[in-house]
This record gives C-alpha cells, sequence and structure tokens, in this order.
C-alpha cells in the first residue's frame, strides 16, 4: 500500500523540461499569434488599413472581438514566463549554455513586452511573472518600461558571447546564432528608440547613435521564423487547407499604390475573382455590407501572403534603413544620409519580395523628400511591414503621415467607427476584460494612470 | 364470492384466515407467508383484557418477523415489504445492502420487546402518556377511556391492501383512527383490526397515497391505494439515511426526502434524474431535452462551491456512482463540441426502488467530503413485485418525441446582406447557363440577358424580400458535376416551416423484464432492460442495455453473503453538438443562415462524387463553403458517437456476532470505459478525427461494525463505527487528427495528414476514512445523533489530513406530549449542526510542463497554464439547519419547512488570474460562501369520498440566498472584489461571478447608459451608449417549486405536475445572433426593413431620439456583442412538467395471460411552457454543462415534448 503522498504525483507529466524545448515554443507561439488572421487579420492589418472586412465589417469599424484582444495579451504573457523559466532553469549552474540562451531569451522577452507596451500602454512589468508573490500584479508607466526594456535589452546584447554554447536548432529564428542575435538586439533597439522619437528625443538619438552600427546591414540578416508548411507548423494565414475570405485589401492600400506603379501592388493583393479582365480593386476601409455603395467584392490579399511559405517576420532589414533613414533626418548621427538609407530601405523591400524590375522607376516616383520626410518615410515604411500589421499599426499612429503630396492617406472607416472613443483610429487596445474581472483594482488604477482605458487613448509616445 | 384460495391476491381474505393468525402470532406454520404482522393486546390477548389493561396497553405495530423465534420467517415476508417499514432489524437480515440499518432504527428493539409486551402490556404502560401517531411503525398507541368506549361493539374487520395494479402492498399500515390501534399488513396485503362501525380507518403505504375510510358496514375491506404520483412519501415513513441506514423519520433531525421508483419509471426520462424535476423541494434538477441525453444539473440548496463541483453526490446500493461530465471545456461556456452528457443514465430506471435525497450537511456528513453537496441515495430492487416465489414483472414503455418550442423566424426576407441580388450575365459566363435564353432577365441596356443571384456566401438573412422574384437558387450550378439542376431558377419565396421540418418526430422503446424469488434462505432480482431511443435530429440514435443482479443468501446461522451486478452497455450516435459551432443545428438556422432556403432540396447534400452541395457556396463558380455546411451534411457527414461499458455493483458479507453486534464488509466497484469519436469529413475542409478514450474505476473498501444498546426501559443506543478506502484511478486515452485526413470518410487516427496529437491523461486518488455514529433515543420522541468522519485524502500534503467532519441533530416528535390536541395529528422538530471539509482533485500540489505538438524535430513543452499550490488545506462548511413537521386535520393537510444557513470558507479554488503572472489560473484557498434558504412542502387532501375518489395536491418550493461573504485569498493576503466563474465564449463580455456582498452567479456585462430618469441614453450617431462593464442580472432563480395535483378514483389516477422557477437572468446567443443575422421575426416585423428603427430612448439633452437606422444596422450596432443587456432575459418560467394517467387492466384481461396484475398509463412530459419572459428560448432548457458556468445560452437546443404509454404486468 503506497503512501498518499506518493500517490499525488502525476506519474504522467513533468515537473521539469529542457530550454530549447521551452524557447521553441515560445518563438512559435508568439508568430502564431502575431500572423493569426483573428489577432494580425482583424486587428493589426485592419488598424494599419491594410485591410478590410469582407463579410464582417464590425472589426473594422473598431469593435474589438474581445476573444482576439484576450488571446493576444495571455499569449504574450505566456510566452514571455516560458522565456523567464528558461532562465529559472539554467540557474542550477550545470548547463554551459546558460548565458547564450539566457541572453537570447532575454531578447525575445523584449520583443515582446514592447508590443504588448506598444498595444495597451501601461502593463504589468515588474511584478509581472511572478505569480508565487504577485496574483494581482501592477501595471507600470508605460515610459518606465520602456527605459527598463533598453536597460535590459543592452544587458542581453552584451551577455552574448560567441565562443560559447548557444541553442541549436531549438532556436527557429537563428538557429542560436550568437552574432545574428547581437544583430537583431541591436536592431530591436532601433525600433524601441525611434517610437519615443517624439516623445524624448534625447534618449532616442543616444540609443540609436549606440546601436545603429551593430543592427542589421542587409534582407541576410532578417529575424523570420520559417514554419514548416505542415500542421500544427503551418504559417498561420497559409491558406492551403482553406481558403481565407474574410478580409479585402483596402483601396487606401490598393488606390495609392497604383497611384505610384507600385510593383509590390500585384504580391500585396490579388485580382478579383470572376472578373474577366484580371483587376486589383480594393474595398473602401471600413464600408459595412449594408452600405448601399458597396461594390459586391474587392481584392484578396495576395496569394504569397497567403502562402505556405510565408514566414513570421520578427524585423527585417528594410524597418532599419527605414529607422535610420528618420533618425538622420532627425539628426541624429547614424553614418549616412537620410536619402541613402531610405533608398536602401525601399530597395530591401522590393528585394525582399523578390522584385526586380522597375525597382529604379519607382523610387523616381517617389524620392526622398527631406522638406517632408515625414510622409515620404511614413508610407514607404508603412508599405514595408506589409504583413507586420500591429508594427506598421504602431508606426501609422506614431508617425501620423499622409501621402508624400500631404493630402490624406488614411480614412475613418466609411460605414463610422462603432466605438465611441474613436472617429479615424484606435490609438491602443483596451485592457483584456479577464484583467478587469481578476485584476480589478489594478486595472483601475491603470485605466486611470493613462487617461482612460479606451482605445482612444495615446500611448505616452504620441505626441501630436 | 371470493374462493379463497393459495392465492394470495385475491382482493378479500377470507376472515377465518386472518382471525386464526391474529390470536396465533407465533404460530407461523399455519401460514408462514402471512405470518401477523400485529400483536396488539387486543388481538394478542383473550378478550378478557379489553376490559382492564387496555387502558394502559400499547398497540405496537411491527412487522411480521420481528418475531425472534421465528427466524426461517424471515425471509418471506421481509421480502415481500419492498418499502423498509419493516424494522431495521429485519432489513438488515434481508436487505444486507444496507448494513449498518439494524442500528440506528429507534424501535429496532421492538422484536423483543414486543413480545413482552404481548404477555405483560404493563411495561409498556409508560409509554401510555404518549398521543397517538400516524409515526407507524414506530406506532405505540396509547388506550384510554375513548379506546375503551370503542372496543364495546368491536368486531374485526378484515381486508386487503392493494396497488392499483392489484398487486398487495405488503406492510401497508392500517390504522383506527378512532382507537388509535394499528397493524400492518401481511405480506399479501391482508390484515385485520378491530373496528366499529363509524370508525375511520386509514391505510397508507411509503409511495402511495393515505386512504381513509369511514366504515359503513362490517364488509371486508378491500383498499386499493394509488401512488402519490410525485412519488414523495409521507411522513410518517422510514427513510434511508447516510451509508444506506433506515431510519425513522421521526428519529431523523434534519430534512430528508424520499421518493419512489414509481416517480422516475412511468413517465420515463432516459435519464431518469430528469424525472425528478419539481418533485422534490431544494433538489433543483436542470437539464436540456433537445441534447439527447446531455448534462443535467444536481443541485441541492443553491450553489457553495465557487468554482468547484456543485453537484450532488451520486450512491447506488452503497456504491459511489461516478458521475463525472466527461465534456470539453470550450463547451462549457458556448463554445462548440458535444455535450456527453451525465453518465447517470446509465442506471436503469426500471431497477430503482427509492431515491433519497440527503440535503444538509448533517445528513451528509458521514459521506465526508464526497457528500458537501448533498447526496442521492438510489435504492435498487431486490425482490419480486408481488408476493410469493418467483415473480416475473414485464414492462413496456413507448414514447413519442416531438420538438415544441423553435424561435420565431421572420419569413419576409431571404439570405443575403444589403437586400441585393447579385447579377449573373450570361454574356460574361456563359458557362453558367444551358443557353442564352434560359437567362431570366434582360434590362435592355446592353449588357444582355442574366439571372438574379442571391449572395450565397452571406450566412445572413438580410436579403431582398421574398417576393416570388426567380433567381438561380445555390444547388444549379456545377455543371461538371452532372448537375441536374444546373441552370434552373427557383423563385425566391418563405419556406416558413423549413426548420420545424428538420426535426422529426422520435421514438424512444424501453423493455424491461425482470424475474425475481426468496426463500427462507435468501433472495434475488435479475432484470433486463433495453432502451432504444430515435431522436428528433436526422441520424441521432441512442440505445442502452442493462442486465442487473441482486442476490442475498444466508450462508449459516447469523452470516449473509450479499451481491449486486450491474451491467450497463450504452451506445449514442449523432448527438447535436453544442454553442456556437457548425455541428449545433440551431447555428445555421437561428444563429447565423438564410431563412428562403427549400429543405427538401438540403437534403440533397452531396454530389455522385461525394462533395458537398451547401447553400452556402462560396460563390457561383465555386462550391467550396465560405462558412458553413449545409445541415444534413452535418448531421450524416460530420458526427459524433460514443459508447460507454460499465459494470457497478457491491458484494459483502454480515456477521451478527450476537445480539448486540453485526459486522458487515462491502467491496463497491464502479467500473466503466468509453469511448467517444467525433468526425468531421474531408472535402473542401480538411476533415478531422478526434477519439477519446475515458475510463474510470472506483473502489470502496468498507467495515461497519453496528451497536444496539438498550439503557434502561426509555433510552436506547445505537452505534456504528467503521472505515472505508476509496481508491479511484481514471483515464483518457485517444488523440486528434492534426491537418486533415489523408483518404475521406476513413477515422483513424492514422489517417492524419501530419501525426495526430495524443491525449494522454492519468489521475489516481485515494482517501482513508474513518467514522462512527451514535443515536440515542429517548422514549421514542427525543432523538440525538452525533456523528463524525476523518479523511485522509491524497489530493492535500499529509500535514494537511486528516480533516474531520462532526454533527450533531436532534429530533423532537412534540405531538406526542400533545395527545390533547386532537387536530394535530403529527409534529416533529428538528435541528443540527455540522461542520465537513472537503479536499480537491488529484494533482494540485506540484507544477508541470506540458507537451505540445513538436516542431519538426524540435520538441515544444510549456509552463502548464495552471499554477498548483503546494498548500492547499481542506475546504470547510458549516452548517446549521432547523426544521418542523406538521400533519394535521386528520392528515388532510401536512406540512414540512425547513431552514438552513450554511458557510463554505478557504474554497480550494483555480482562480483566474491575470495572464500578466504568466498562468491563466491558480489554486489557491480562499472566499466564504453563505447560503441560508426554506425549504417547504405542504400535501394537502381537498376531497376524499367513501367511494375511493380522492384529490390530492403536494406542493413544494425552495428559496436559496445566496451571498459571497468575502474573497480573502489568505495565503497572498489580498482580497478580490470578485471572482470570475465563467465568461461566455463568444462575446467574452458576459461573465458569470462571484461579487464580495452579492450573490454566486452575478452576471456581469455592458448595459445600457441611463440618465437621471432612468431613460437609455443614445448617441448622435443614433446608437445607444454602451456603459463599462457591471452587474447585469443573476443567473439563479430566487425559488424554484413544483405542483402536483392527483386524482384517483379506484383503479384510475390522474396526475399533472406544474414545477416553476421565478427569477433569474441568462444572456441569449438565439437571440443575440438571430437578431444580428436576420432570422427572427422582430428583425422584419412591423415594417422594420422598410420604415428603420429608432433606438428608444433620450439623446444627451434629454431629448427623445429621433435618428431612424436601417434594421440591419440597428440590431448589428444596438443588440449586438457588445451591448449585454440587450439580450439578457428573464429564466422565469411555469411548465406543465409531466401529465399521467394510469389505468389498472381488468382482471378479465390479464387473467387470459396469467398474469397477477397489469396496469396501463399514458403519460406526457414538457408539455407546456406556460409562462415565460423570454422570446425564442425554453429558459428551462438552456443548460449544457453540469458546471458553475450557468446563465449562459450558448445556442439552446430545441425543447422536446413527450407523450408515452406503459404498461407493466406482473406474473
Amino acid at each position: 500500500c503506497r503512501k498518499l503522498d506518493s500517490i499525488n504525483h502525476d506519474p504522467t507529466k513533468s515537473t521539469t523540461t529542457e530550454p530549447p524545448y521551452l524557447l521553441t515554443g515560445a518563438e512559435k507561439s508568439v508568430m502564431d499569434i502575431l500572423y493569426s488572421t483573428l489577432q494580425n487579420g482583424y486587428i493589426g492589418m485592419q488598424y494599419a488599413q491594410f485591410w478590410t472586412g469582407n463579410t464582417r465589417v464590425a472589426d473594422s469599424q473598431y469593435s474589438l472581438d474581445e476573444n482576439n484582444n484576450g488571446a493576444l495579451w495571455t499569449t504574450l504573457y505566456a510566452a514571455a514566463h516560458n522565456l523567464d523559466l528558461i532562465r529559472i532553469l539554467n540557474a542550477d549552474g550545470t548547463n554551459p549554455a546558460a548565458q547564450n540562451q539566457n541572453a537570447i531569451a532575454g531578447i525575445l522577452k523584449v520583443w515582446i513586452m514592447q508590443i504588448l507596451t506598444d498595444t495597451y500602454v501601461n502593463v504589468p512589468y515588474t511584478q509581472a511573472l511572478d505569480v508565487t508573490k504577485y496574483i494581482t500584479p501592477v501595471y507600470d508607466d508605460a515610459k518606465t518600461i520602456y527605459s527598463q526594456l533598453a536597460d535590459t535589452l543592452t544587458a542581453n546584447i552584451n551577455a552574448l558571447d560567441a565562443s560559447q554554447p548557444t541553442f541549436s536548432t531549438a532556436d527557429v529564428i537563428y538557429s542560436g546564432d550568437v552574432d545574428k542575435w547581437k544583430t537583431l538586439g541591436h536592431s530591436l533597439m532601433l525600433r524601441l528608440a525611434i517610437r519615443i522619437a517624439d516623445a524624448d528625443n534625447a534618449k532616442a538619438k543616444s540609443l540609436i547613435e549606440a546601436n545603429y552600427q551593430g543592427a542589421m546591414t542587409s534582407n541576410s540578416d532578417n529575424a523570420e521564423f520559417a514554419y514548416l508548411g505542415a500542421d500544427p507548423n503551418r504559417y498561420p494565414m497559409d491558406e492551403t487547407n482553406r481558403p481565407i475570405i474574410d478580409f479585402f485589401v483596402t483601396t487606401t492600400l490598393v488606390d495609392y499604390m497604383r497611384s505610384v506603379n507600385d510593383p509590390r501592388l500585384g504580391i500585396y493583393a490579388r485580382p478579383v475573382e470572376g472578373l474577366t479582365i484580371d483587376t486589383i480593386y480594393g474595398m473602401p476601409y471600413g464600408m459595412s455590407t449594408t452600405d448601399a455603395n458597396r461594390p459586391s467584392t474587392a481584392s484578396y490579399p495576395g496569394t504569397k501572403i497567403y502562402g505556405a511559405d510565408m514566414k513570421g517576420i520578427l524585423m527585417t532589414y528594410s524597418e532599419v534603413a527605414f529607422t535610420l533613414a528618420e533618425a538622420a533626418a532627425r539628426g541624429y548621427s547614424v553614418g549616412s544620409d537620410a536619402a541613402t538609407y531610405y533608398e536602401a530601405g525601399v530597395r530591401a523591400s522590393m528585394e525582399y519580395w523578390g522584385v526586380t524590375d522597375g525597382v529604379d522607376e519607382y523610387l523616381a516616383t517617389v524620392p526622398y523628400n527631406g522638406g517632408d520626410w515625414k510622409n515620404v518615410i511614413g508610407t514607404q515604411k508603412w508599405l514595408s511591414l506589409y504583413p507586420q500589421g500591429f508594427q506598421a499599426w504602431f508606426e501609422r499612429i506614431r508617425l501620423n503621415f499622409a501621402k508624400p503630396d500631404g493630402s490624406a492617406l488614411f480614412i475613418a472607416p466609411v460605414s463610422g467607427s462603432l466605438d465611441q472613443d474613436v472617429t479615424l483610429v484606435p490609438y491602443r487596445l483596451t485592457y483584456p476584460i479577464v484583467e478587469s474581472n481578476s485584476n480589478s483594482t489594478n486595472y483601475a488604477a491603470a485605466g486611470s494612470a493613462i487617461g482612460g482605458d479606451n482605445k482612444g487613448t495615446k500611448n505616452w509616445w504620441i505626441t501630436y | 364470492p371470493n374462493r379463497a384460495s393459495a392465492n394470495v391476491n385475491r382482493p378479500i381474505l377470507t376472515y377465518s384466515a386472518v382471525s386464526t393468525i391474529q390470536q396465533q402470532p407465533k404460530d407461523t406454520t399455519v401460514k408462514p407467508s402471512a405470518s401477523p404482522v400485529v400483536i396488539t393486546p387486543s388481538a394478542g390477548k383473550p378478550a378478557t383484557d379489553t376490559t382492564k389493561p387496555a387502558t394502559a396497553t400499547p398497540v405496537t405495530i411491527t412487522p411480521n418477523n420481528n418475531n425472534q423465534s421465528n427466524k426461517a420467517d424471515t425471509n418471506k415476508p421481509a421480502a415481500a415489504v419492498i418499502k423498509p417499514n419493516n424494522t431495521a432489524k429485519d432489513s438488515t437480515k434481508t436487505d444486507t445492502t444496507q448494513p449498518a440499518a439494524a442500528v440506528i432504527t429507534p424501535n429496532n428493539k421492538a422484536s423483543d420487546s414486543t413480545r413482552k409486551d404481548t404477555t405483560k402490556p404493563a411495561t409498556a404502560a409508560s409509554d401510555s402518556s404518549k398521543k397517538t401517531s400516524s409515526d407507524t411503525s414506530a406506532l405505540i398507541l396509547p388506550s384510554d377511556s375513548n379506546t375503551l368506549k370503542k372496543e364495546i361493539g368491536q368486531f374485526t374487520l378484515n381486508g386487503v391492501v392493494k396497488q392499483p395494479g392489484g398487486q398487495p402492498i405488503p406492510g401497508a399500515q392500517v390504522v383506527n383512527l378512532s382507537t388509535k390501534q394499528g397493524v400492518a399488513a401481511n405480506v399479501d396485503g391482508t390484515f385485520s383490526i378491530k373496528a366499529s362501525l363509524k370508525d375511520t380507518i386509514k391505510i397508507s403505504a411509503p409511495t402511495f397515497g393515505d386512504q381513509a375510510i369511514p366504515l359503513t358496514s362490517k364488509d371486508s375491506l378491500p383498499v386499493t391505494l394509488t401512488a402519490a404520483s410525485t412519488g414523495k412519501k409521507q411522513l410518517q415513513e422510514v427513510v434511508v439515511t447516510a451509508l444506506g441506514i433506515q431510519r425513522n423519520t421521526r428519529a431523523v433531525g434534519y430534512a430528508i426526502e424520499d421518493v419512489g421508483g414509481s416517480a422516475v419509471q412511468e413517465a420515463k426520462e432516459v435519464n431518469f434524474v430528469n424525472a425528478l424535476q419539481g418533485k422534490v423541494p431544494g433538489l433543483q434538477i436542470s437539464s436540456n431535452t433537445g441534447s439527447m441525453g446531455g448534462s443535467n444539473k444536481i443541485t441541492i440548496r443553491g450553489t457553495k462551491s465557487i468554482l468547484g463541483d456543485n453537484n450532488a453526490f451520486i450512491v447506488v446500493d452503497g456504491t459511489p456512482f461516478v458521475n463525472s461530465n466527461s465534456n470539453q471545456p470550450g463547451q462549457l461556456n458556448g463554445g462548440g463540441g458535444y455535450d456527453y452528457g451525465s453518465s447517470l443514465q446509465d442506471i436503469n430506471p426500471e431497477d430503482i426502488d427509492n431515491i433519497s435525497i440527503l440535503k444538509g450537511a448533517a445528513a451528509t456528513a458521514l459521506y465526508g467530503s464526497r457528500g458537501a453537496n448533498g447526496v442521492m441515495l438510489i435504492t435498487t430492487k431486490k425482490r419480486p413485485d408481488v408476493g410469493g416465489g418467483i415473480g416475473v414483472t414485464y414492462s413496456l414503455n413507448a414514447q413519442a418525441d416531438q420538438v415544441s418550442i423553435l424561435p420565431h423566424y421572420q419569413n419576409q426576407y431571404g439570405g443575403g446582406s444589403g437586400g441585393k441580388f447579385e447579377k449573373l450575365y450570361y454574356n460574361e459566363h456563359p458557362e453558367a447557363f444551358t443557353s442564352e435564353s434560359s437567362a431570366t432577365y434582360d434590362d435592355n441596356d446592353g449588357l444582355g440577358r442574366y439571372d438574379l443571384m442571391p449572395i450565397y456566401k452571406a450566412d445572413e438573412s438580410w436579403g431582398p424580400k421574398l417576393e416570388g422574384q426567380l433567381v438561380r437558387p445555390y444547388y444549379s450550378f456545377d455543371k461538371d458535376k452532372g448537375n441536374p439542376y444546373f441552370g434552373q431558377t427557383t423563385p425566391w419565396v418563405a419556406q416558413p416551416n423549413n426548420v420545424k421540418d428538420f426535426y422529426r418526430t422520435g421514438y424512444t422503446i424501453t423493455n424491461n423484464i425482470a424475474m425475481a424469488g426468496t426463500n427462507d434462505k435468501g433472495y434475488f432480482r435479475l432484470s433486463y432492460g433495453n432502451m432504444n431511443q430515435v431522436f428528433v435530429l436526422p441520424n441521432a440514435s441512442m440505445n442502452r442495455n442493462n442486465v442487473s443482479f441482486n442476490g442475498g443468501y444466508e450462508i449459516a446461522k447469523g452470516l449473509k453473503a450479499v451481491a449486486s451486478v450491474n451491467y450497463t452497455a450504452f451506445a449514442a450516435k449523432g448527438r447535436p453538438g453544442t454553442g456556437f459551432t457548425g455541428p449545433n443545428p440551431t447555428l445555421q438556422f437561428t444563429m447565423y443562415g438564410q431563412r428562403q432556403l427549400n429543405l427538401d432540396m438540403e437534403k440533397r447534400y452531396k454530389y455522385e462524387d461525394g462533395s458537398q452541395i451547401t447553400w452556402n457556396r462560396t460563390s457561383w463558380d465555386n462550391p467550396a463553403p465560405a462558412s458553413s455546411n449545409g445541415p444534413y451534411w452535418n448531421r450524416y457527414m460530420d458526427y459524433e458517437t460514443d459508447s460507454r461499458n460499465r459494470i457497478f455493483g457491491n458484494a459483502g458479507l454480515d456477521y451478527e456476532a450476537n445480539k448486540w453486534l453485526t459486522f458487515s464488509g462491502r467491496v463497491f466497484m464502479d467500473n466503466y470505459n468509453s469511448l467517444q469519436e467525433e468526425r468531421t469529413a474531408k472535402d473542401y475542409f480538411i476533415g478531422g478525427y478526434i477519439k477519446r478514450l475515458p475510463t474510470a474505476r472506483e473502489m470502496n473498501y468498507q467495515l461497519t461494525a453496528n451497536m444496539k444498546f438498550d439503557l434502561g426501559k426509555d433510552f436506547k443506543l445505537n452505534g456504528l463505527v467503521g472505515g472505508n478506502i476509496m481508491h479511484r484511478k481514471w483515464t483518457v486515452t485517444g488523440g486528434a487528427t492534426n491537418g486533415g485526413l489523408i483518404l475521406p470518410l476513413v477515422y483513424n487516427l492514422n489517417n492524419s495528414v501530419t501525426t495526430a496529437t495524443p491525449y494522454d491523461e492519468y489521475y489516481e486518488k485515494q482517501i482513508n476514512s474513518a467514522f462512527a455514529t451514535a443515536s440515542l433515543s429517548y422514549k421514542n420522541f427525543l432523538f440525538l445523533d452525533l456523528t463524525g468522519r476523518a479523511d485522509w485524502s491524497s489530493a492535500l500534503m499529509s500535514e494537511n489530513n486528516p480533516y474531520v467532519y462532526p454533527s450533531a441533530s436532534a429530533s423532537f416528535v412534540f405531538s406526542d406530549l400533545l395527545k390533547s390536541w386532537k387536530w394535530l395529528s403529527f409534529g416533529k422538530l428538528r435541528a443540527s449542526a455540522s461542520a465537513v471539509g472537503s479536499d480537491t482533485d488529484p494533482y494540485q500540489i506540484y507544477d508541470i510542463y506540458q507537451f505540445v505538438a513538436g516542431f519538426g524535430s524540435n520538441p515544444i513543452t510549456q509552463a502548464y497554464p495552471t499554477k498548483y499550490n503546494m498548500n492547499l488545506k481542506p475546504e470547510r462548511t458549516q452548517e446549521y439547519e432547523t426544521g418542523i413537521a406538521l400533519k394535521f386535520l386528520d392528515e388532510r393537510v401536512g406540512l414540512d419547512f425547513t431552514y438552513y444557513q450554511r458557510t463554505t470558507k478557504d474554497q480550494i479554488m483555480p482562480l483566474t488570474v491575470s495572464p500578466a503572472t504568466g498562468y491563466t489560473t491558480t489554486y489557491v484557498n480562499g472566499g466564504s460562501v453563505q447560503n441560508k434558504g426554506i425549504e417547504a412542502s405542504l400535501s394537502l387532501n381537498p376531497i376524499r369520498l367513501k367511494n375511493g375518489f380522492r384529490w390530492d395536491i403536494v406542493a413544494n418550493i425552495a428559496r436559496n440566498k445566496n451571498k459571497v461573504l468575502n474573497m480573502n485569498i489568505d495565503q497572498y493576503g489580498t482580497s478580490l472584489t470578485q471572482l470570475t466563474i465563467g465568461t461566455d465564449r463568444r462575446t467574452t463580455r458576459v461573465s458569470v461571478v462571484g461579487l464580495v456582498g452579492q450573490p454566486l452567479g452575478t452576471l456581469m456585462g455592458t448595459d445600457y447608459v441611463y440618465n437621471d430618469k432612468g431613460e437609455r441614453i443614445v448617441g448622435a450617431d443614433g446608437n445607444y451608449l454602451i456603459s463599462d462593464i457591471k452587474p447585469i442580472g443573476y443567473a439563479y432563480p430566487d425559488y424554484t417549486g413544483g405542483i402536483n395535483n392527483t386524482f384517483s378514483y379506484k383503479g384510475i389516477y390522474l396526475s399533472a405536475l406544474i414545477d416553476f422557477q421565478h427569477g433569474g437572468n441568462f444572456f441569449s446567443y438565439t437571440n443575440m445572433y438571430g437578431k444580428i443575422s436576420g432570422l427572427l421575426d422582430v428583425t422584419a416585423d412591423n415594417n422594420v426593413r422598410e420604415t428603420g428603427i429608432i433606438a428608444k430612448g433620450v439623446k444627451e439633452d434629454g431629448t427623445p431620439n429621433d435618428v431612424v437606422l436601417d434594421a440591419n444596422t440597428y440590431f448589428v450596432n444596438n443588440e449586438n456583442k457588445t451591448l449585454s443587456k440587450a439580450n439578457l432575459y428573464d429564466a422565469s418560467y411555469i411548465y406543465l412538467r409531466e401529465v399521467k394517467l394510469g389505468y389498472n387492466l381488468p382482471e378479465a384481461w390479464y387473467k387470459r395471460f396469467h398474469a397477477q396484475s397489469a396496469r396501463l398509463s399514458l403519460y406526457g412530459r414538457n408539455l407546456w411552457l406556460m409562462h415565460s419572459n423570454a422570446p425564442n428560448v425554453d429558459p428551462s432548457n438552456i443548460l449544457n454543462s453540469s458546471s458553475n458556468i450557468v446563465g449562459i445560452e450558448g445556442g439552446a437546443l430545441p425543447s422536446i415534448r413527450s407523450f408515452g404509454v406503459n404498461l407493466n404486468v406482473s406474473f
């Protein structure tokens, strides 16, 4: 007869694991959510005004599907938690790869936390992921989080040591390549810094100037998560098994790209089905099915965008180039001038999509213009971020750019916003309902600290 | 006219037989099987006694086998006494599955004392102060001057007590209300009693309604008792209490309800529990008739545990019955999946003899933590239904089921969006037409001829008005598939019955045959039952086979062996899916869909090549479903099957060591293996297959010692000590395909595009227990019970073991002291206090990592999202209960009232925490919940006529007030203000929560914004302003109850049960999606689609809103997912739940088959939703899980009304 205590150990479950198994899971779960039709398709890509709803338009009118919102929050924190556990497992001192593994996990966590604070403003950070102490973690001020993220990122970049063992293939992004991780670390610092350029110019300047030399220099540095093309490891928006008919590309995207003869248009969108002449048509953003003027159909996103070989993009070189272009335009010292980086950014994006013809002509159509750098860089960076919905949305609301000619690029939802606090575009997502239910006191405090838990509240780095 | 013979079922027994027996009570050789029940001074003593000692002579009715010298007899009479109103002593001998029975019953010494009494009446004289009571099994009737007078001119009245079917009712209690003398009927139902003309004779028996008959002649008296059709028994009877201990109700210091098997046998439900709805005060049975054997929720006295299981513990003949719900988590809150329901339906209703409901903590303390939510004790039949030798009973039940409540649909507009058709031009797509001339229209605009096309891909009905326009239906394309309908058009017309006609008439046929017998050494009963159901949904069916055996045998003097084995084979096919998912048939009828679809055409759901034809095709040239399969594809191609094989039962020995000490040993087992398979066809969709094999085995090993002592003549003490080891192991194995099926129509986990994900779950748990109980009685009117139990649970760390459960209860039959109050027949006060503890499920102590499907060659593990806790301690409940039972006015009125207060603290909760902790759930101890409530039942007998006609009313009502006292989590030094129990799956705005200071089950959601006058504020855009999330309702009702009226006359009775619920709210997906999708009548009534809708309310400046919104915009914006209150409804209802008409077939008819009785009943169940405040949904029919997530209607299945006929023949 066994002792009662021994019966309570589940013989079929493990109470410990190995860091590589946690890393793969964390990378995949974040990519899965960032490129899911539900989060990227119904939130990121729509708030960036790349796409609009087909039969379900309420999301385009900013009626947020709370399931998608809650899943985003929960998944990002869970991934960060699993990354923290890598450090905890490595704390026993027996793993020779511990230093690099911890640093890589740390860099990934910064990436995740920045997405969280950019999406929601104040979020739990210092008391987060410490359940034995805090079941109701307080929300930290977003600006403070940014400062801590920058410090953490620096520390992790410095901790990377190419002479020591690291992850192998469990790191789907770089296979544990320490130098690549260093490069990504510096590049993420540029993303972090440029986002606060309006709100904290000095800090942005110093961070960018300190990190730009270590950042990506070509598409071969890109940080991407290569899916396997088979379930359950398929790119989330791979429509091989089932056509994704949820979204049309917007007139905002199509009409602008056509007006500048953008060679990427045929990649970003596909011709309307059933039309005799293959033509790409956008759907006016946020036009409901009941609108009398609504076209009966429009173009779906391009087949490559929904293709089996699409990768989950963490960051690409074109973003670095556009960031440095902006830094240069702002007068930071980043080695080259804005026009050079701008052109590099456009070319990197074209290269990324395999466009070789017409790039020079295109650059001639959308030349760099220092007097209008915000609109010029903003528009091209926005186009280059397709289909990174969340990053494109953040850049849209940060730079608040228009077309290079100064005319408005974005429109309010044609059939109106269904959110009482938003007319043009949400500046953030509201906190998930699970927070108001399970962390109500801190949730309420956070809401008042940021000026109201609604989608109209601007993040601290938005200054207009 | 009555040819008395060996046939004991003759209606009237010969005088001589009875008188012989009466005068020779010990002479069992004369007619052993009819040995005397009555040992009264008047009968047992010569007539000389009547002048003198009778004044002080108590009359004790004891069962006929009390006579200790008559060992050989013990089995026979007891065998016939189906109800335990023979003393507990007898049931120990004969009904060994209830080992403790002998010990506690106050009059279990009666067998000895009675004998003394018969010869020494004076010894019982001290009892003469007692008032007569109807508590017959302990009847000690006083003699007084009235009696004296009455005895002059007495004669011996003979009679027989029968059931409506003609079967005798052995042990029926017969009391002469005038003399206060009583006897119990013999095994063949016969009795004789002293009586005078104008006396009133009252006859009662468990599960039957009482009858009081004024005597008008000395003729023998045939009495037919009709079943108290609610099954609600009367106060004076013996009830089965914890551990199967049989007790007289007068000795029980807490509320207990007893229901006879007939309550679940005549008007059958496949799951017998559902037939108890409305019949027991404080027992709330929630179910869902449309779910084909789906979940039911059995709660007693409200919900106590915030997040834990609140369902009653089920015990069958002492065997704990595993009743865990195997539904998938998403299925609980409006997500998809199948409701596999409760495995209680494995129990054959025909085998049930009696159901006891133990409600309070004092009643259940002997069960330890498992009894914390109340206990339902089921006793199975063990003996023949008719007396003597081997008896065979056959019953046939046939039932028809029909969908009774469907939403109200609109029939003015068809499918589509924006009220538009699309145009398909011949010039652009000649391949879509048989010829140019076949195109219907030409606008003469140079574009040529065209056909109108509905927007197939739109799964909503905001399309064009149904005006007979010729359109191309979805099935008029696919020329390459040899479609005979290619190119055809059809008029755009309403199909008002297309949903109704989808549901067919269902049938349920149940056959049962039972054979039973007794002799002086033992008894047995063997039963076989077969249930076949063809459900109202196409391709849905269910069947069950039950075999059960009960037996007992006296191996040696004082040593008895008993065994009970039940085998069930259950299988179901095509259960409806639930929630907001495709397999739920209401999804495309009520929540999304197109109204104009022709059901006959939909029956053609696939082409010869096997590919699907769905109304929801992507476009005219793409037959792939945009999102929805057609309804028949769902039924025939995407379906589940499940089955379960189960063995449960017990075996053991009873040994009577000496007169005061008995030992019992038992092994109880419940073991089942299930198989659940869910199929999705590979076609345009990738297909899939899920297979789960849940198994469970629970063993209990129990040893008890029963003791009884006489402490002088006034005091009696019974005691029981025992121990139990519970060991339970359960697993779920199986898997799910990944990436779809390789080959279509093959459902095997190896037919998975990428390797199937396995399921492999294992649980094991053990609880060691010791328990003891002591019962002290004083003069059979004052009783005190003490119980204690200690549990050592493997689910808690050893330092938190053991935890103990003390309880004390007292009962005071005050009517015994108030004999001068003639109007009061019986009165009892009771009170109890108890403290119980509760452990938790296994494996909630140590944190674990879970395996996730690997990424190529890289394995993945993740921290399990639930944080476990080394510090869990048992949760604690304290309960106080008091009650009164009264019967007065010649028992025309009976009243039973209970008040209880229960506080549960330190609850073990899987607390939903901020995901920023890295976890979604953390186990903690915390919170405190109080339940206060009343339970009342009232029985009335307004009419009882000499000719046997009577009208009985039994009503019950229960009110439970629940309050969350605090949400303190001591371990974290924190106090929460609310705790979320569950959130609806689709809008995620509506949550069931515990809010401190409010009832558990508070519904949170968004509301309208109101001005000071309480008017709804509408924004400038004509849409309502929406509040933050706040309390908008309560999920649980204020009170529930039932009223049963029974009319009986001779062999016929008619009864009608109405049950009701007042208060409570629910959030309705049916209404929300039905409005958003333009399917429900309100989206088209009153010309709203033509004239638009103005949201009722005022602008922010206080002037009435005048912004006209088109109907689609109005419903999508204002009755939608963001405004929860718009779809929150009152859950009150009044339901005509059950009507039964019973008829005893004439003897001439059944004699031809050599039967001894035959009975026919007609019944209807779930007949009429008489009152409801909620549109489109039956508020009593929204449940789809047994969890605490209530008040969220996630796409209710239609309610089902049943009509049936039940035939019962005994040979």
